[in-house]
C-alpha cells in the first residue's frame, strides 16, 4: 500500500494535509475527513455541533431536504457526518462513475447547508427521541455520568448530544455559525482512497471544498480538562434486572512519547478481548459477566483509560472487588514476558486486519494525521509496539493505575 | 473435486464428506477471513431446550481432546488473528480473521472442533451464568427489546422462529452437558456445513488445505432439516407493553411473509420484488412512508421498516413508527396503514423505482470491498439452502422487476390476519397523545 502526499494549490484548499491511496481494482471511491472542532465548541450550547452534524443532509445548496437525499440516492452515494467532543468527522462513499456529483454534493453539504426551520425542528424531535430512550437505560446512564464525574464543569462533562432543553433553544443562526466556524478552520484533515489518481483526486477536492473562507484554528479556543474523578464513587438506582459498572482514571494523549506502552498495558488489562486479564478473571473463571473491557479515550484536552462491564446486582460487589484488585496487581507488579510476548504478537500480527476494505484504509490513515504520527507511521508502527519492554510497562502502570484514584458509576439495584 | 469458477474471484467446490467450499478470492490485503457455517440453529432445538444452540456456540470455545478450554481463541490471538462466533435461527458460524500465510492454522482448528469438542461442567457451568448474563444484558435490561420479544412469540402460531435464538431464561437455567452433546452430535459434521474463506488467496490452494484438513471428517448424514409450515392466520394480534422505564414510545408491525428460498420457489423473483418494494415504501429517508409521515405530516419522529428474506422460512416484514408529540401511538396504526395503502395503490414513481434500484445494485458492488461482507452474504445464504447463484446473479434480478411485480407481491404479504401490532409505552399519554395541545396551536 503506497500512501502520497497531495500538496494542493487551489486557494481554498492549499492548507489541506491529504493523503491518497490509489486503488483501481474496483470502482470506488471513499473520502474521510475531520475537521477540528466538534462539541468543544459548543460553549453552554449543548448538542450545537451534534445537531448541526445531523442536519448537513437536510437540505443544501439549491436542493431542499427530500431532494438532497433523493440526489445521493441517484448517485449511490454514502454520506454521513457526526460529531465527537473534538472533532466534525465526514466520510463519504462514492462510484467513479458518479464521483464529480457525489463531490459536489459533499461540497453543498459542507459549506451550503440550508438549515432550513422544518427539517431542523423534525432532527430535534428525532434526537430527543434518541436522548429519551437512553434516559432509561442504564449503560447510557453511567457512559454518561462517567464522562461527567471525570471533566465536571469541563465541556468534556457534557453529553455531546445536548439535552432537551439545550437542543430547544438552538437556532438556524446558532448552526449557520457552528457549520462556519468548523468547515472554515485550518488544517482539515483527508484521505482518500480508491479509483482516482493524483490529478483525479486534486480535482475531486477542488470541487468538494470550492466556496471555503478559511479562518482562524479552533484547537486554540478549547481548554485543557482537568480530571476531577478522583477517588469519587457513585451510585444511581434504577430498577433493573442487571447492574452495571464504568470507571475511570486519569490517562495521557496519544501523542505522548509512552502511549505505545499503555496501548500494549491495556492490551493485556482489558483491551484484549478473551486474552485480557479482566475478561480471563471475571468472565472465563468465574462467569460474572458477559463482558468486561476496558479502552483508552485520548482525548485533544484530557485522556482517560475506561471500563464497564453488566452484571447481576448480587455480582456486582464481587464483580468490583476483582476488577479493582486486578488494577492494584497490574500497578504492583507490572506485566509478566509471557503476556508481553503474546500481545506483541497479537497487536502486529492483527495490524494489517485493519487495512483490508476501502473505507477501513481511510480511516486508519485519518486518525494517524489526526495525531501527526506521519505518513510513514503504517511502516513504523509494529516496530514501535515490538520496542516496548516490560519496565516500561511497569513504570507506566505504576503512574496510571491507582484505584484509589478511579472515578466509578453503578446504576441499577441498590446494593448490599 | 473440479473447482467451479464464478466470476469476480468467486469459485465453489465439494469435498467428498460432502462439505461445501466456497472462496471469494480478494487480494488486495494479505489477510484472510475463515468462517464455517454449520446449517443448524435455534429453530432446530428440540421443545424445552430452548438456548442450546446459541450456549453450543460458547461452548465450542471450551476445549477439544487437542485443545485446552479458552485455548482456542488464544492461540489464533497469539498469532496475530481475530476470532468470534454467532448464531441465527437457522445457523451457526464460528470465523477467524488472519493473516493469509496463517489460513492452515484456522482451518486445523476449527476442523478440530468439528469432532472433537469435550466438556465438563467445570467449564459448562460458569459458562451458562455467562449466557444468562447475556440474555440480561441484550434482552432484560431493555424493554424494547422484551417487547420485540413478545411480538416475535406472537407472531409464530407454530414454527420455532417465535422462540428467541439465546432462548428463555427459565430454558438455558436448565441446559446441561448431556443436551450441548447431544445437539453437537446431531447437527455438527462436514456434511451439514460451508466453509467459506475469503481473502488473499487461491481457491487451488484452499482445496488442497482443505481436503487435509477437513477431508478425512466422516460425513455425519444428516437428516434434512424439518420444516414446519404456519397455519392459516385468521386474525390480527396486538401487543401492548408498558413499562414504567419507557420514556420514548414505539409503534411497530410485524407481518407473516416468506423468506426469499420459499418466496422464489412459490413465484419467481417475488423476494426480490418485496425487497425492492420495502426498499421504496419504508427503507431510507426518501421512502414513501418517511415522507409522507415524517416530513410532510410530521405525525412521527422516524418511520421505516424491513424485510430481511435471508431464512429457511419466514422473513417477516417490519413497520415501525415513532410518534412525534403530540400525537400518540393510537394515531400510528391509523396513518401507517393508510400510508401503504396508498403507496399499493398508487405505487412509486418510476424515478424512484430507478434510484432504488440503482442503490441496490450499488451495495453489492459496495460489498466487494469487504471480505467479510462477502463471506457473510454468501456463507447465510447458503446455510439457508439458497445457492451461490441465487446471491450473484441478485443485481441482474433486481434491474429486471416491474413496477407490477413490486406492488403485486407487497399487496399480497400486507395481510391483516397475519399481522401483530406493537404499542410500546410508558403511560397512558403515550398511547392517546395530547391533541388538544395541538388543538390549542
Amino acid at each position: 500500500m503506497q500512501i502520497k502526499q497531495l500538496s494542493l494549490t487551489q486557494t481554498n484548499a492549499a492548507d489541506l494535509d491529504v493523503w491518497l491511496v490509489e486503488d483501481h481494482r474496483l470502482p470506488i471511491v471513499n473520502i474521510e475527513f475531520a475537521f477540528i472542532g466538534g462539541a468543544s465548541l459548543d460553549a453552554d450550547q449543548h448538542g450545537l455541533a451534534y445537531l448541526m452534524a445531523a442536519m448537513l443532509d437536510e437540505g443544501a445548496g439549491d436542493l431542499d431536504d427530500v431532494s438532497f437525499h433523493k440526489a445521493l440516492d441517484e448517485t449511490a452515494t454514502h454520506l454521513h457526518f457526526s460529531a465527537t467532543r473534538d472533532i466534525i468527522n465526514g466520510s463519504i462513499k462514492m462510484l467513479t462513475k458518479h464521483k464529480d456529483r457525489a463531490a459536489d454534493l459533499l461540497n453543498m453539504a459542507l459549506f451550503a447547508p440550508k438549515f432550513n426551520d422544518e427539517a431542523m425542528q423534525r432532527v430535534k424531535a428525532q434526537i430527543v427521541a434518541s436522548i429519551r430512550s437512553a434516559s432509561t437505560n442504564p449503560s447510557e446512564i453511567a457512559a454518561k455520568k462517567l464522562m461527567s464525574l471525570s471533566f465536571g464543569d469541563h465541556v468534556y462533562g457534557n453529553l455531546v448530544k445536548g439535552s432537551e432543553a439545550s437542543l430547544e433553544a438552538i437556532s438556524q443562526a446558532d448552526l449557520q455559525r457552528s457549520a462556519a466556524q468548523n468547515f472554515n478552520a485550518e488544517h482539515p484533515y483527508l484521505v482518500i482512497v480508491g479509483d482516482v489518481n493524483e490529478q483525479q483526486a486534486a480535482d475531486l477536492l477542488d470541487r468538494v471544498f470550492a466556496g471555503r473562507h478559511r479562518c482562524g484554528n479552533n484547537i486554540h479556543a478549547i481548554a485543557d480538562a482537568e480530571f476531577v474523578g478522583q477517588g469519587v464513587t457513585q451510585h444511581q438506582f434504577m430498577d433493573v434486572p442487571q447492574s452495571v459498572v464504568n470507571f475511570a482514571l486519569q490517562s495521557i494523549p496519544q501523542n505522548d512519547d509512552r502511549f505505545m506502552q499503555l496501548m500494549v498495558l491495556n492490551h493485556i488489562l482489558g483491551g484484549g478481548g478473551f486474552s485480557s486479564r479482566l475478561m480471563e478473571e471475571i468472565r472465563e473463571k468465574r462467569g460474572l459477566t458477559y463482558g468486561i473491557h476496558t479502552s483508552l479515550m485520548p482525548l485533544k484536552h484530557g485522556s482517560l483509560i475506561t471500563g464497564n462491564a453488566a452484571t447481576s446486582a448480587d455480582k456486582m460487589a464481587e464483580t468490583i472487588k476483582i476488577l479493582r484488585e486486578e488494577f492494584e496487581k497490574m500497578q504492583q507488579d507490572g506485566v509478566t514476558d509471557e503476556e508481553l510476548k503474546n500481545a506483541k504478537t497479537y497487536l502486529t500480527g492483527a495490524y494489517p486486519l485493519r487495512f483490508d476494505t476501502g473505507a477501513k484504509i481511510a480511516h486508519q490513515l485519518l486518525s494517524m494525521q489526526y495525531f501527526d504520527f506521519g505518513i510513514d507511521f503504517v511502516d513504523r508502527r509494529n516496530e514501535l509496539v515490538n520496542q516496548v519492554t516490560k519496565a516500561e510497562i511497569a513504570t507506566i502502570a505504576q503512574q496510571l493505575l491507582d484505584v484509589e484514584q478511579m472515578a466509578q458509576i453503578t446504576v441499577g439495584q441498590n446494593l448490599s | 473435486m473440479k473447482i467451479q469458477k464464478k466470476g469476480n474471484g468467486i469459485s465453489y467446490f465439494s469435498l467428498e464428506n460432502g462439505l461445501d467450499v466456497v472462496v471469494i478470492e480478494d487480494h488486495r490485503a494479505a489477510v484472510i477471513t475463515h468462517m464455517l457455517w454449520y446449517k443448524v440453529g435455534a429453530a432446530d432445538e428440540l421443545a424445552g431446550k430452548s438456548g442450546i444452540a446459541h450456549f453450543l456456540e460458547h461452548l465450542m470455545f471450551k476445549g477439544t481432546q487437542n485443545i485446552a478450554p479458552g485455548e482456542h481463541s488464544k492461540i489464533i490471538a497469539k498469532n496475530g488473528g481475530q476470532d468470534n462466533a454467532f448464531t441465527g435461527q437457522d445457523y451457526t458460524c464460528y470465523y477467524e480473521r488472519l493473516a493469509a500465510d496463517r489460513l492452515e492454522l484456522a482451518m486445523q482448528l476449527e476442523a478440530d472442533r468439528m469432532v472433537n469438542l469435550t466438556l465438563s461442567d467445570d467449564v459448562l457451568l460458569p459458562e451458562r451464568d455467562v449466557v444468562r448474563e447475556e440474555r440480561k444484558q441484550r434482552t432484560d435490561n431493555k424493554p424494547d427489546a422484551i417487547h420485540f420479544e413478545q411480538m416475535n412469540a406472537s407472531l409464530f402460531l407454530s414454527h420455532p422462529y417465535a422462540v428467541p435464538i439465546i432462548g428463555w431464561d427459565h430454558e438455558i437455567a436448565t441446559l446441561n452437558r448431556d443436551d450441548a452433546m447431544a445437539f453437537y452430535k446431531r447437527h455438527y459434521a462436514p456434511d451439514n456445513a460451508t466453509l467459506v474463506i475469503a481473502g488473499d488467496v487461491t481457491p487451488e490452494r484452499v482445496l488442497e488445505l482443505a481436503q487435509k484438513h477437513y477431508g478425512s471428517i466422516e460425513p455425519g448424514n444428516i437428516a434434512k432439516r424439518k420444516r414446519v409450515v404456519e397455519p392459516p392466520h385468521m386474525c390480527p394480534r396486538r401487543v401492548d407493553m408498558f413499562d414504567e422505564r419507557v420514556e420514548q414510545p414505539q409503534w411497530i408491525k410485524q407481518y407473516l411473509a416468506p423468506s426469499a428460498k420459499v418466496a422464489n420457489a412459490e413465484l419467481t423473483n417475488q423476494s426480490e420484488a418485496l425487497q425492492l418494494a420495502m426498499l421504496l415504501l419504508a427503507g431510507s429517508s426518501t421512502s414513501h412512508l418517511y415522507v409522507d409521515l415524517v416530513v410532510e405530516k410530521q405525525v412521527a419522529v422516524a418511520a421505516g421498516g424491513w424485510y430481511n428474506s435471508v431464512a429457511m422460512d419466514y422473513s417477516p416484514i417490519g413497520l415501525y413508527a415513532i410518534p412525534r408529540e403530540p400525537f400518540g401511538l393510537d394515531h400510528m396504526a391509523e396513518l401507517v396503514d393508510a400510508s401503504v395503502a396508498e403507496f399499493i395503490e398508487t405505487g412509486p414513481s418510476d424515478g424512484a423505482i430507478e434510484r432504488a434500484k440503482t442503490l441496490m445494485v450499488a451495495e453489492s458492488l459496495y460489498a466487494r470491498d469487504n471480505q467479510t461482507t462477502m463471506a457473510r452474504m454468501i456463507g447465510s445464504a447458503l446455510s439457508c439452502d439458497m445457492s451461490l447463484d441465487d446471491v450473484l446473479d441478485w443485481p441482474t434480478r433486481i434491474e429486471a422487476l416491474s413496477k407490477q411485480q413490486i406492488l403485486t407481491a407487497l399487496d399480497k404479504y400486507i395481510d391483516e390476519n397475519a399481522s401483530v401490532t406493537g404499542h410500546l409505552a410508558g403511560d397512558e399519554k403515550h398511547l392517546t397523545g395530547d391533541l388538544e395541545q395541538l388543538d390549542q396551536e
